[in-house]
């Protein structure tokens, strides 16, 4: 057993591989493989990192490498300060089975005083710190996916059932702007289940009550308004500052309409609808598993299609439904979990079911078949009327 | 004999969310839908295709089946 920290030290030199910052840089370029490390504090990171390195501090490097590095085999470079806490760094990492760790020579210092290109992070304030402080403590999420939330756009379509769950979720969660496309008032009989909205704003913009309550929970998350109706006209134009489209429309024409457009800009469509007490959900992601025609080439006639002033629904289950739409919405924006992408959850309320179900793309659909040309947008309230005629 | 099931519109209009048909012999997914139909009366005015999942996985209406199978008709649902 080494007695000082010299002779450990000098005993970790003889086990642990290093490397000089110049060959780090030309070593990177040929193996995109190589994962870098910042094994300094974060006070220390907040000064400047290496591009591309993944920040976790010495204390975490074991709790969260195989979150960071899943595979033994994939080269590794650890740096801190001055390459003295890296060799201890990578000294533990081969204990854990990692066969391939390096660690830089001179560590931060050194690769400043080469020259070599230094990024500033950017980083989450005190305030954001503390708002979101139950967010950075989820592996899953973290700094990296709190950043990625505050600078995602989502839009939703709809401040009803659906829309205003979800909004409210997603204003908490810390998204950075939220669009909102309605063009209705609030009525007495959305407050059932339309939470963004009260009793008091009965008769006003559902856009302009959604952004007062989303404002009053999350004042620095920026509220889009799109006070107009969702058309064939305008859905390119409103959809193509957004990263993720929300659908929690309550009608046939709009739905076919989302799916259209967001197959055409290749934009994930998160999918939940209700009826009673059963309700559905999904994420259409063009590309990557089918869209809502390959399900539903044609819509229900118009007289079988009814909405939920005439159906009815429990107020509740949009609540469920639209959170779902939320939660998927979230991880598609931290790039986490197993998104559900070709899978269908109904949810039936009454008899307490989840029922989830495989899908498949059509290979021949009309609008995401593989080859298609886009079609084009339709007349969707022709098409939802009379489905046999527009189809045809 | 195959398990159907029905969910939201479908099972309001036919008014059972559980079913067996009989298979006299193999079947098309689309030939056990018009049984249903047939079943139900109410169900005629269902145009639609519906949504199909036999054991849980999409399929079409092509698809035979032999019987022991579970399948789900789906509703296109609107609303939000």
């Amino acid at each position: 057993m080494p007695k000082t920290f010299q002779e450990l030290m000098a005993g970790l030199k003889r086990q642990v591989a290093e490397i000089e910052p110049d060959q780090l840089k030309e070593r990177r370029q040929r193996d995109g493989n190589l994962v870098l490390i910042d094994v300094r504090e974060l006070d220390e990171y907040k000064g400047g990192f290496i591009p591309g390195a993944v920040h976790i501090p010495r204390g975490f490097l074991e709790l969260r490498i195989e979150e960071a590095v899943p595979d033994r085999d994939t080269p590794v470079v650890l740096y801190c300060a001055g390459g003295v806490r890296s060799v201890l760094a990578a000294d533990s990492l081969n204990h854990l089975g990692y066969r391939d760790v390096q660690s830089l020579i001179g560590g931060m210092g050194k690769w400043r005083t080469q020259g070599l290109q230094v990024e500033k992070p950017e980083m989450l304030s005190d305030w954001e710190r503390q708002r979101y402080a139950r967010h950075l403590s989820i592996p899953e999420v973290g700094e990296e996916g709190q950043k990625k939330l505050l600078r995602s756009r989502v839009i939703l379509i709809g401040a009803g059932g659906l829309g205003s769950p979800a909004a409210y979720y997603l204003a908490a969660a810390g998204v950075g702007t939220i669009g909102i496309v309605d063009f209705d008032l609030v009525d007495e009989s959305n407050l059932q289940r339309q939470i963004l909205h009260t009793t008091e704003r009965v008769g006003v913009q559902k856009t302009e009550s959604a952004k007062t309550t989303l404002l009053a929970l999350n004042p620095r998350v920026q509220v889009r308004t799109f006070t107009e109706r969702l058309s064939s006209e305008n859905v390119t134009d409103i959809f193509k500052d957004f990263d993720v489209i929300l659908d929690g429309s309550d009608n046939f024409p709009t739905r076919y309409l989302v799916n259209d457009a967001s197959v055409l800009l290749r934009k994930p469509n998160v999918h939940g609808s209700v009826f009673r007490f059963e309700g559905q959900v999904t994420v259409f992601w063009p590309g990557r598993g089918p869209c809502y025609r390959c399900l539903y080439p044609e819509p229900p006639p118009a007289d079988m299609a009814p909405s939920c002033a005439e159906a009815g629904v429990l107020g509740i289950l949009p609540g469920v439904i639209g959170m779902l739409e939320a939660v998927e919405t979230v991880k598609i924006i931290i790039e986490r979990g197993d998104i559900l992408i070709g899978r269908l959850i109904a949810y039936d309320a009454l008899r307490a079911t989840f029922r989830e179900l495989k899908l498949q793309r059509d290979p021949d659909c009309a609008y995401c078949g593989k080859g298609r040309k886009f079609p084009g947008f339709i007349d969707y309230e022709q098409f939802c009327a009379n489905p046999a005629v527009a189809a045809g | 004999m195959v398990k159907i099931f029905l969910f939201a519109r479908y099972a309001e209009v036919a008014g059972a969310r559980e079913l067996d048909i009989d298979l006299p012999a193999s079947m098309t997914i689309g030939e056990v839908w018009n049984s249903v139909r047939k079943k139900f009366p109410a169900m005629a005015e269902i145009r639609e295709t519906p949504l199909v999942a036999c054991d849980r996985k999409y399929s079409r209406f092509s698809h035979r089946v032999r019987g022991g199978e579970e399948i789900a008709f789906f509703p296109p649902v609107g609303g939000g």
